[in-house]
């Protein structure tokens, strides 16, 4: 996988992000009866994702 | 119930202490570089971003807005997602261009005194409300903890402690451009205390207020809206606008800048910031909900802001409550000290120095800086308390915070011209961020200055205020922005400036600007640093460039000039440093900066890590091209049209004696002799070979071929290009070996002359000989008849030297004859006896019956040769060696064997050879022996035998006692022969 896969993956992320957060998503949040922390965790889901992408990089940047 | 205002006084002042040995500690080298210098360490300094808004204002954020509050945070986890495309370049920019602020960036890439001034001014009054929130929150949680004392005297207090420390963290030292390695350690320390007290507090709650998180859960469901109520706001404009400002306030909040940017020790640290720093909002905010849901099950009579606080006392937990209370304090120094000295550098940068640095030369201007730095500080925490004392603000903590938030959202749009628009200019910037604050201070500020000036009355938009805001400063800013950028045109700088922006590259800023010497930077330096920084910054250059004070060339001055901008630039901001720099300066014109290929090389490396698709397979080609030139082994050159080195290779340099760096820039002229005069000439020539010509290098004559061609003509290429190219050719081994060829036919020549002679010679010679016989028979006969015995004297003495010319002729045949022994005639000879049988020859003539002859050769060793031949050169050898023997000497000759190879060595104890005549012994004719006395082929004869033999005779030079002459042959093998032809000596 080169690197510029790997840079690519980070806006993938980030968008993945926007869409779950700040999206119609969001709105299934407070309807599907998630407990409190729920979001915590997504939010931990995608800095889990984030680290694993970003330390696998062999050369940070564009 | 509540806790002691002095214990709390007390607490604060021990904390205090505490985070000031912590960095005292790290900067006096006490705590281990590695623990300082560390990813770990430098993402927990990244925390200052939680404050006491954080702290408090969470919670109040999640009463009124419920997750929203989050926003706050994810924001920010969303621009370090985004890290290697926005933080990672900045970073870059900052390090490369010693941008100390984030006015130094913005007055970098736009350019000119009044960017960093708007800029500045704009983020002071813009951070003015977050100072005082953090003034607010520790003041209130104060109150919440002990009702003793008015806020105001709180406040105050607070402030000047803060200013002490804010102080000896960011203004102790003289040198600002050094990192504060204490300030960092010591804000690590405050960020881990912050989520210490805010965990300890969270798991409080589960434990103590709720007894078990099955319980915390039991209430929740009891409570059924209590969580489904947190989740609403994400429908509102709201959550979108907090997300959009927390993003921009990860970089664009001044103290944000300076940790994550100005403070960073190693850009590695900052891949590990990506996640490790969203991951301790995470944790720290983990607690905000259960310290809601347990105000709200306690049924706080406090502001939901101070819920935590509230929950330990009204529990009896002082301790926890003084913990608590340390954490707040913890935020809000933090927060208050790395601002005021964020704030602090932007001021000096682009207010203080522009205003004061004119004419006069300060006495001592680093001294200077730091008591400007110092009082700027406190003045800047004192506008806070005046903020503070000035505003009344019923709503929550966060609404402080959300106004700066928007004021610095207005530098959004310059920093995206800054990263990704070259188009961008200053005009645009200025008007767009001019614009924004305006809206911004309408929207925001007056209201709370002015009680009935609330402007949103009266725009017809259904939405919370702080969408309304956001959206109508970002919209002007942004058309603002784009229509000036659009309507002006950018300068050469801002061209240059930009450029060096997007690909992060190390571009000469104002290479089209550079002084005549050196000295001429020194002198404008001068003027407004003062004599001691000038000459401090002019050395730092200059070692860092690797050059002289004397440098003159306008390539090296260019570089020169780069480098001390750049650090000037770390000093007193970029635009000042511009502008110090340029003092004075000529400007060339602009095809001067294409003409420097240094500086175009420098370009291209730096920028080859962005380099995509043809524009890489293009430098790949050049990189090629260069190597191939720079490795040819002919020297080769080019000379611009100008008369001034531009490509100088490795052979070339071989050649000369001179370095590229050196040459490169240099005018022929310049170049050192001779070297100067043969290229000057040569290039002014109209001949465009030379072939042969003799130079002097290093003490020798060398032989040189010159060749030149013309590069590039107007019609089709770049005049900047154009000029000639020279190759030069070494040929002097080439001489070298030309002239040792004509030696071995001038000796083949001699040889064939030799055998002309003696054949010519030796017919009439045999005539007089037979005549010269019969007079000495006649004058026999007259003897005995008593006639004239003179006759037969006369007789006798031509015969005798018709015997010595015999035997010149038979010593010139045999040499001439040389060619005529063929390898098929060799045998075995024992070495051994021709030495003995030479020997006995010598022993026969008078001359060296005195003399000793010690032999000590091997007596099995064979060669393959002609042992007559072989007797012949021990003959000669031992001849030349009685002659130059004292009577009674010993003559020595000793044999060995090693792979392969006999040695043997004829010793005497004469006077030895002169070395000066050693190269010249062994050719014909050559003799040092008075005339008469030796034909001088002795030597010659002997070494035609030994290279037909296979073997060589050379001189012992190291031989201190005579003459030592060595022969080596190779030792007979059964299936060897030597050639005819023997290897060259």
């Amino acid at each position: 996988m080169s690197d510029k896969t790997r840079h690519d993956h980070t806006l993938l992320i980030f968008f993945a992000a926007v869409f779950v957060f700040n999206s119609p998503l969001t709105n299934w949040w407070s309807l599907i009866g998630l407990p409190w922390y729920a979001i915590f965790v997504v939010w931990a889901l995608f800095i889990l994702i984030a680290a694993v992408n970003l330390t696998r990089d062999t050369n940070d940047g564009r | 119930m509540g806790v002691e205002l002095w214990w709390l006084f007390a607490a604060a002042i021990v904390y205090l202490i505490v985070l000031f040995l912590v960095a005292y500690s790290a900067d006096s080298g006490l705590i281990s570089k590695r623990l300082i210098s560390n990813p770990v360490v430098y993402s927990l300094s990244l925390g200052v971003y939680a404050t006491s808004w954080t702290y408090y204002g969470s919670v109040g954020l999640a009463d009124t807005s419920g997750y929203a509050f989050l926003n706050i945070y994810l924001g920010v986890t969303g621009a370090f997602l985004l890290g290697p495309y926005i933080l990672k370049p900045i970073l870059t920019l900052c390090r490369e261009y010693q941008l100390t602020s984030i006015a130094d960036l913005l007055a970098f890439r736009y350019g000119g005194r009044g960017t960093g001034f708007v800029v500045t001014l704009f983020m002071l009054i813009g951070i003015l409300p977050y100072i005082s929130l953090q003034i607010r929150a520790v003041t209130e949680s104060i109150q919440v903890l002990s009702r003793q004392v008015p806020p105001v005297i709180l406040a105050l207090v607070f402030c000047l402690m803060i200013t002490v420390f804010a102080i000896l963290f960011g203004a102790r030292h003289l040198s600002p451009r050094e990192k504060h390695h204490g300030l960092v350690v010591a804000i690590a320390f405050e960020s881990a205390i912050k989520l210490l007290a805010l965990l300890v507090a969270g798991v409080f709650v589960i434990t103590q207020v709720f007894d078990s998180p099955a319980a915390m859960g039991e209430w929740i469901a009891t409570n059924e809206n209590a969580v489904a109520d947190l989740y609403t706001p994400a429908q509102s404009g709201l959550w979108s606008t907090l997300l959009l400002l927390a993003f921009c306030a990860a970089f664009l909040l001044p103290r944000q800048y300076h940790m994550t940017f100005v403070e960073n020790e190693n850009p590695k640290h900052l891949k590990t910031a990506y996640w490790l720093f969203p991951l301790y909002l995470l944790l720290l905010n983990l607690p905000v909900i259960p310290i809601l849901f347990a105000g709200r099950y306690l049924e706080l009579n406090i502001a939901p802001d101070f819920y935590v606080l509230g929950m330990t006392l009204s529990l009896g937990k002082e301790w926890l409550a003084v913990l608590v209370f340390l954490g707040g304090l913890s935020a809000a120094s933090a927060m208050m000290i790395v601002t005021s000295l964020a704030l602090s550098y932007m001021c000096l940068n682009h207010i203080l120095l522009p205003a004061s640095l004119s004419g006069t030369q300060p006495t001592d201007f680093y001294r200077r800086l730091l008591w400007s730095k110092r009082i700027i500080i406190a003045l800047i925490i004192a506008a806070g308390y005046g903020f503070y004392i000035v505003i009344e603000l019923n709503e929550g903590l966060a609404s402080l915070g959300l106004i700066s938030f928007v004021a610095a959202a207005q530098l959004l749009p310059g920093m995206i011209g800054v990263l990704f628009w070259q188009r961008a200019t200053q005009v645009g910037f200025l008007a767009g961020l001019i614009g924004g604050a305006l809206v911004w201070f309408t929207l925001l500020i007056l209201p709370l200055l002015v009680s009935d000036a609330n402007i949103t009355e009266l725009i017809p938009i259904d939405t919370d205020i702080w969408s309304l805001s956001t959206f109508c400063t970002l919209t002007t800013n942004a058309l603002l922005f784009v229509l000036g950028s659009l309507l002006s045109k950018p300068t050469l700088d801002e061209v240059t400036a930009s450029q060096a922006a997007i690909e992060q590259t190390s571009f000469a800023l104002s290479a089209p600007y550079t002084a005549r010497s050196a000295g001429q930077y020194l002198y404008a330096m001068q003027q407004v640093l003062g004599n001691k920084v000038a000459h401090q910054e002019m050395k730092r250059a200059l070692d860092e460039t690797s050059l002289d004070m004397d440098e003159t060339r306008a390539p090296e001055l260019r570089v020169l000039h780069e480098r001390l901008e750049r650090n000037i630039s770390g000093l007193v901001g970029p635009t000042l440093a511009r502008s110090i720099v340029r003092q004075n300066r000529h400007g060339l014109d602009s095809d001067a900066d294409s003409q420097d290929t240094r500086l175009l090389e420098m370009r291209l490396e730096a920028s080859r890590e962005q380099m995509r698709g043809m524009t890489k397979q293009l430098d790949d080609l050049r990189r090629y091209l260069r190597d191939v030139l720079h490795q040819l082994p002919l020297g080769a050159c080019s000379i611009s049209s100008d008369g001034s080195v531009y490509l100088w290779n490795s052979a070339m340099q071989s050649l000369t004696g001179i370095s590229e760096r050196v040459a490169q820039g240099s005018v022929i002229s310049d170049l050192p002799a001779p070297w100067n005069t043969l290229l000057g000439e040569f290039t002014e020539s109209a001949e465009n070979h030379r072939f042969s010509y003799q130079v002097s290098r290093h003490g020798k004559l060398a032989s040189v071929n010159l060749h030149k061609a013309d590069i590039g003509t107007p019609a089709n290429t770049d005049d900047a290009f154009a000029g000639q190219v020279i190759l030069m050719e070494d040929r002097t081994d080439y001489d070298t070996l030309e002239a040792e060829l004509a030696h071995s036919e001038r000796l083949a020549s001699i040889g064939r002359l030799a055998a002309g002679v003696a054949h010519e010679i030796g017919n009439p010679l045999t005539g007089i000989a037979s005549i010269a016989q019969n007079l000495v028979h006649d004058a026999g006969q007259a003897l005995e008849n008593n006639d004239d015995e003179e006759v037969g004297e006369q007789a006798t003495d031509i015969l005798n030297q018709v015997g010595r010319i015999n035997s010149i002729v038979h010593s010139l045949l045999t040499f001439s004859h040389e060619d005529k022994i063929s390898g098929s005639s060799f045998d075995s000879v024992l070495i051994n006896q021709s030495v003995q049988e030479a020997v006995r020859l010598v022993k026969l003539s008078d001359q060296s019956k005195s003399i000793d002859f010690d032999v000590s050769v091997p007596s099995d060793i064979e060669v393959s040769g002609d042992a007559n031949q072989l007797v012949q050169v021990f003959v000669n050898l031992l001849n030349n060696a009685c002659d130059a023997s004292p009577p009674k000497a010993t003559i020595r000759i000793t044999g060995s064997v090693l792979d392969e190879q006999l040695t043997i060595a004829v010793e005497d104890s004469g006077a030895g050879i002169d070395p000066s005549i050693s190269e010249q012994i062994f050719e014909p004719f050559f003799t040092t022996k008075s005339v008469g006395s030796g034909t001088g082929l002795g030597l010659s004869l002997v070494y035609s035998i030994m290279s037909r033999h296979g073997g060589r005779v050379r001189i012992d030079e190291q031989y201190e006692h005579g003459t030592r002459i060595v022969l080596t042959l190779p030792v007979a093998d059964s299936n060897d022969q030597p050639s005819a032809q023997a290897h060259s000596l």
